[in-house]
């Protein structure tokens, strides 16, 4: 969005950031498949994460404490994620199965962008210094998240565009929370 | 374009997506035992694309479920995606139930991609079903 100089009335010039960004229907497609190509992105890795004995996720992790990116987080992982490293474990896969799973529908996209954006954020802190990965690719991780937030991306080809008349046709608290969600 | 016919068009369209899935995964299956555990991988691993497996039993069951979300949007009878949605719980029940046995593979070959695909299959034709309930309710007051 550009922003618009305006004349004052004592002649000096102020800039205009309120100028909303309309997004023609060609624009709003590409926003919807950019969030189905980040469920996909979720999904398509759901296959290293799974019980019993989540092997490969265990790895990454000790990544974490082997390879520190940040300090706190390589203490955290190394004292309190590997020692109960089972919970752990089975809430990644079920935070990562929601996350593919409502980004493709486009439910509640919202939330699950921003639920998108924290996870891509911890996996870069585990993992971004490791031998061979790329830390740029979870600061992209996170942007592309950002993005699908931003835009509200669920409102095209998604669930949220019929979920929203309803939500606000219901005068209700978790309507109204709802509501953000999406 | 009426909320129901939006809502009917997101069945259809993810009926077919559940149809063009399972169809692949009953191609790559082939020749397979018939509930091989391990199930056969229908997307692409060359290029990172790990989608989801499926043995015949799991493929069948899944061209089963998404024809019957997909006609429940065909033939504007949203609250027929109950079924699917079901269906689609209990496969990813089944496959949770059984990697908490302690084993990695199962009855419908599924892994991980499969039951994320499965819990999206069972929210969608599940929120467009209470939808449409939700939506004739509206309809009903106003």
């Amino acid at each position: 969005m550009a922003d618009t100089e305006i004349p004052e009335a004592d002649g000096r010039a102020s800039v205009a950031h309120d100028e909303p960004l309309v997004l023609g229907p060609a624009s709003r497609r590409v926003l919807a498949l950019v969030r189905i190509v980040v469920g996909v992105l979720w999904l398509s890795n759901l296959g290293w994460k799974t019980p019993p004995h989540f092997g490969v996720l265990r790895n990454y992790v000790r990544d974490a404490v082997d390879h520190p990116v940040f300090g706190p987080y390589a203490w955290l992982a190394e004292h309190v994620i590997l020692r109960h490293f089972g919970p752990f474990a089975w809430m990644v896969l079920f935070v990562e199965s929601l996350l593919a799973a409502c980004l493709m529908l486009g439910l509640c996209t919202r939330l699950f962008g921003i639920i998108g954006a924290i996870q891509a954020a911890f996996i870069g802190l585990s993992v971004a210094f490791t031998p061979g990965e790329w830390p740029w690719s979870y600061y992209l991780m996170v942007a592309v998240h950002v993005v699908v937030v931003a835009t509200a991306a669920g409102r095209t080809w998604g669930l949220d565009e019929l979920l929203r008349p309803v939500l606000r046709a219901r005068r209700s608290r978790l309507s109204a929370l709802l509501l953000r969600c999406t | 374009m009426s909320l129901l016919e939006k809502l009917s068009r997101y069945q259809v369209a993810w009926g077919t997506v559940g149809l063009i899935a399972g169809l692949f995964g009953l191609f790559h299956s082939r020749g397979l035992a018939f509930t091989w555990a391990r199930g056969a991988e229908t997307g692409l691993p060359h290029y990172e694309l790990h989608w989801m497996t499926y043995n015949t039993l799991g493929a069948l069951v899944a061209v089963a479920l998404a024809a019957i979300g997909g006609a429940a949007g065909a033939t504007r009878r949203p609250a027929l995606g109950w079924v699917p949605a079901a269906g689609f719980a209990l496969i990813a029940l089944q496959t949770l139930l059984q990697w908490r046995t302690g084993k990695g593979d199962n009855l419908f070959g599924s892994t991980g991609p499969t039951f994320g695909f499965s819990i999206a299959l069972m929210l969608a034709f599940a929120a467009t079903a209470f939808l449409a309930g939700l939506f004739a309710a509206l309809e009903t007051e106003h």
